[in-house]
């Protein structure tokens, strides 16, 4: 029995690594976040952006700044960081979920009809002229529209109480064509103007993003970020299969209800904001999985402090490799992930891990 | 052909009293006048029996005899009248409760993901309690140590072979069951058909440890041989009935075999063991 | 702050008073004084200050800005502005179009700008409204630069090249699509809304197109309408590999259109309405005349 306890603390690299990750990670977001709000178009410097954090507490400047860069600073670049943290760990958490319930290392929050439908609200309220919420109008069609596209996936999947995995998987292919239709169809009824609305937004951006935004998007997305960590160990028992998660006690059919529910709450409110973003969702859980192992105790936290990280980076990239202009983040996430992806599977096909 | 005389039933029925609890303990799991149909086709025909503290109860019968889906109604996958589990009918008890005291080993556990042994072994743990303490971890390992696989805490699962994975899943029940009193049970689900002979017969073994600290296991096997060896009773299904349920002895000769299995076989006395032996006849 | 204050009171001193306000196309009235550091948003805003002669001022345009050549830093596509791009550019001044800031999240970025204390003078839709279109949106220009009679006299131009493009236009009027191809197999139609249209029926032609958005037409539908001219960007006829290329597209050849080889080339800014209009429209005239008079 003491032997036996000794070497239940012995060394995993796994926990070893999950335990450096979790230390690692929150810095490695606190040094994006400081570089990603101290860099921009418009010319900070970090004493000055300092100066401007403090002044609403009443301490004097540091460093003298003017107006324009307080304003640029807190209403257009700060909103943008957070919304990147917000949306980025949403959607790196959310994929991870998604691979968990799945058992399947290429799910993905798509999979369950998010940004098809997300998308062809989008698409319709462009060209229809929804405009019930003025500038908002758009974000809040796509984020019913993911909505109703998940519910739709959810109960085509069910069968007497039950929802069947493959079944879903399977209407969340013909809801996503039928989408896509809708949006083709959309597409083809757009003037030149609402073309390149619904194409921006396909790709994605943290753009235009203002407080209100945020505070519209972030208790959604915070909210499946706080409680999906809770059903980490249900996941964990997930993967022996639907039947051997029953058999440890986990009321499966309802911990299925409540893990889609926060996956379409938090990836729809994401991608209503930030349009479209792939790739965060796949690549970010897969990474980890690889370094600390695939226990979602550790993987979902990691997943969202990585996600977060990843997302302010691309978003930094996006709004400064062509300054003035800007780059889709859509297509900054996807140059950087869809090469990487492609070097992990081959690595892993090698180490004969796949 | 060798028939048993009825001197040597005899022995085999007190063999049998003299390993089991008191005949009048009320038995952990039973089943009475189970059917279940679908679409039209009968797989399980008035299926009754028990399972008492301290029993191995090995269930046999041709592919496609109904053990699996007897199984499944055992472990709540189906939801049939006439199941009793611990005095109560199934589905009667809290699912978080059940587990503590009912484990099931299913055929096989595919993992698409790379756990560590330990962290397999420790899911086990997840009906008793939300958090993963120190205790939990020693008795993972120790339940790695009764199935063998002692210093394979850290290894990744899917780097292990088929034989070692269904072990380890093994030692998950074990760990499942740990530390949650006496009335518990085991089904497992051919446990050893992954399995080299030396580890077939120490997980039959174990199973028999197991019955020892009064656990209730249900197993599916092929072996006939197996059976014999190792069961307190037997229960024979052919086409979703039972044909048999009884002590080994009683339950295993050539008329019921070869109903069962549609194959001719001999029935001896094993040479140095106090059991029959089934060898092919044709 | 202190310091362009002082700058902003020296340049008062320095030229007559230049102060106006101006009601944008929003509803938003805005306070010009003498701009010097301009983003102007839309190819045609652009060219109109270039008309004015004070592109000097322009310290940003959007990819459509190309005209006339210039080096000016670009903000990048007109449907996804940067706000904080565009204030690096530290602009006493936006001025774009209604049109282009109805597009995508341009309107938060509008407010974003304002928001930042950066005026932002919105003009009317560059994509309809003909040759006042123009009209009116350089006299707001011209407002903002203080140079009424700059406007006034552009304008007489405009009314004397539109005189000899009504002298110049076809007898018969033909029938003419508006090919937008990016490349052979990837073509549409520019229907009866917006620039290109105006171009046809101020050269005297009859857009054929059965529509009024872009939309793509099959060959047999183009057969059908069988027109006699086909008018195309030039980056359009490029992209499917010149005269040939367009001959070889499905239901060109069996066209009026195709048989006779008319097909006409025009400026790729066509789809905004700008000053060029006149010109585009009396090169366009002055070919149809020659080709159609029989």
């Amino acid at each position: 029995m003491t032997t036996a306890a000794v070497k239940a603390t012995g060394f995993s690299r796994q926990r070893t690594r999950a335990a450096l990750a979790l230390t690692i990670l929150p810095l490695m977001l606190l040094l994006a976040v400081i570089v990603a709000v101290g860099t921009g178009a418009v010319k900070i410097a970090p004493a000055q952006v300092l100066s401007i954090f403090l002044s609403p507490l009443g301490v004097a400047p540091l460093s003298a700044y003017d107006e324009q860069q307080a304003a640029v600073l807190s209403a257009i670049r700060l909103p943008r960081v957070v919304l990147g943290i917000v949306v980025g760990a949403g959607l790196a958490m959310a994929g991870a979920a998604m691979q968990g319930l799945f058992r399947n290392p290429l799910a993905d929050p798509g999979l369950l009809g998010i940004s098809s439908g997300a998308g062809l609200a989008a698409a319709m309220s462009v060209v229809l002229g929804f405009n019930l919420f003025g500038l908002y109008s758009l974000p809040a069609a796509a984020f019913v529209g993911s909505l109703i596209s998940t519910v739709l996936i959810y109960l085509l999947s069910q069968r007497r109480g039950r929802v069947e995995v493959t079944t879903m998987l399977l209407a969340g292919i013909a809801i996503n064509a039928l989408c896509g239709a809708g949006t083709g169809l959309m597409t083809f009824l757009a003037s030149d103007e609402q073309l390149r609305t619904i194409t921006f937004w396909n790709l994605g951006s943290l753009g235009g993003a203002t407080w209100p935004t945020v505070m519209s998007a972030a208790p959604l997305i915070l909210l499946g970020v706080l409680v999906l960590p809770l059903t980490a160990r249900a996941l964990n028992a997930l993967l022996l299969g639907e039947s051997g998660a029953a058999h440890l006690g986990i009321p499966v059919q309802r911990i299925k209800w409540i893990i889609v529910t926060l996956v379409a709450l938090s990836v729809g409110a994401g991608v209503a904001v930030a349009g479209t973003i792939g790739f965060v969702g796949l690549v970010v859980p897969h990474l980890l999985r690889l370094v600390i192992g695939p226990n979602h105790q550790t993987l979902l936290p990691a997943s969202a402090l990585l996600g977060a990280t990843l997302l302010v980076l691309a978003d930094l990239i996006s709004r400064t490799i062509a300054i003035p202009a800007e780059v889709p983040i859509g297509i900054i996430t996807a140059l950087l992930g869809a090469p990487f992806f492609l070097f992990l599977l081959r690595r892993e096909r090698r180490e004969g891990v796949l | 052909m060798t028939r048993w005389t009825d001197e040597e039933v005899l022995f085999y029925a007190e063999l049998d009293r003299a390993c089991n609890l008191p005949r009048d303990a009320a038995p952990l799991l039973r089943v009475h006048d189970l059917s279940y149909s679908v679409t039209g086709r009968k797989l399980l025909r008035q299926v009754s029996l028990n399972l008492k503290a301290g029993e191995l109860l090995v269930v046999l019968g041709r592919n496609g005899a109904g053990k699996s889906t007897l199984l499944k109604h055992l472990s709540g996958e189906l939801q049939g009248r006439g199941v009793e589990l611990f005095g109560q009918p199934l589905g009667h008890h809290k699912a978080s409760e059940t587990a503590k005291r009912r484990a099931v080993l299913p055929q096989q556990t595919a993992l698409s993901f790379a756990f560590e042994v330990l962290d397999i072994v420790l899911l086990g743990r997840i009906p008793h309690g939300g958090r993963e303490t120190p205790e939990d971890r020693a008795i993972a390992v120790k339940c790695l140590e009764r199935v063998g696989l002692m210093g394979y805490e850290m290894r990744n699962i899917q780097t292990l072979s088929g034989g070692e994975q269904q072990r380890v899943h093994l030692a998950r029940t074990l760990a499942q069951l740990d530390g949650a009193g006496r009335d518990r049970v085991l089904l497992l689900d051919e446990p050893t058909a992954s399995l080299d002979l030396a580890h077939q017969h120490s997980t039959l073994r174990l199973a028999r440890e197991l019955c020892a600290e009064g656990v209730g296991v249900l197993a599916i096997l092929h072996d006939l041989n197996l059976a014999a060896q190792y069961a307190d009773r037997v229960l024979v299904l052919s086409d979703g009935a039972v044909l048999a349920h009884d002590i080994p002895a009683a339950a295993l000769t050539c008329q019921t075999i070869h109903a069962a299995y549609g194959h001719e076989v001999l029935v001896t006395r094993h040479p140095c063991l106090n059991c029959p032996l089934i060898v092919s006849a044709s | 702050m202190i310091k362009r204050t002082l700058l902003a009171s020296a340049s008062l001193l320095l030229t007559p008073a230049l102060a106006a306000t101006i009601k944008g196309a929003d509803g938003v009235a805005v306070d010009v004084f003498n701009p010097r550091r301009v983003v102007a948003l839309n190819g045609t805003t652009v060219e109109l200050i270039y008309k004015l002669g004070k592109q000097n001022t322009i310290v940003g345009t959007d990819i459509t800005g190309t005209f006339p050549a210039n080096k000016i830093a670009q903000v990048g596509h007109w449907a996804q502005l940067p706000a904080e791009g565009i204030i690096a550019l530290k602009p006493d001044l936006v001025i774009g179009t209604a049109d282009n800031f109805a597009a995508g999240k341009n309107g938060v970025v509008v407010e974003q700008l304002r928001g930042a204390g950066v005026k932002v003078l919105v003009l009317p839709r560059s994509d309809t409204g003909g040759l006042d279109g123009v009209k009116s949106r350089l006299n707001l220009l011209s407002q903002v630069y203080g140079v009424p009679s700059a406007a006034a006299s552009l304008g007489k131009t405009f009314d004397t090249t539109l005189q000899i493009v009504r002298n110049n236009r076809p007898k018969v009027a033909p029938k003419v699509i508006f090919l937008y191809a990016h490349s052979a197999s990837d073509a549409s139609i520019y229907g009866t809304e917006g620039g290109a249209n105006e171009l046809i029926e101020l050269a005297g032609g009859k857009n054929a197109a059965p529509f009024k958005e872009t939309k793509t037409l099959t060959a047999e539908a183009l057969v059908a309408l069988n027109p006699d001219a086909i008018v195309m960007l030039k980056r359009g006829l490029d992209s499917v590999g010149g005269l040939n290329g367009v001959l070889k597209m499905p239901g060109v050849i069996q066209t009026n259109a195709g048989k006779n080889k008319r097909i006409y080339t025009v400026d790729d800014s066509i789809r905004w309405i700008g000053p060029r209009l006149p010109e585009f429209a009396l090169t366009l005239a002055q070919q149809w005349k020659a080709d159609f008079s029989t």
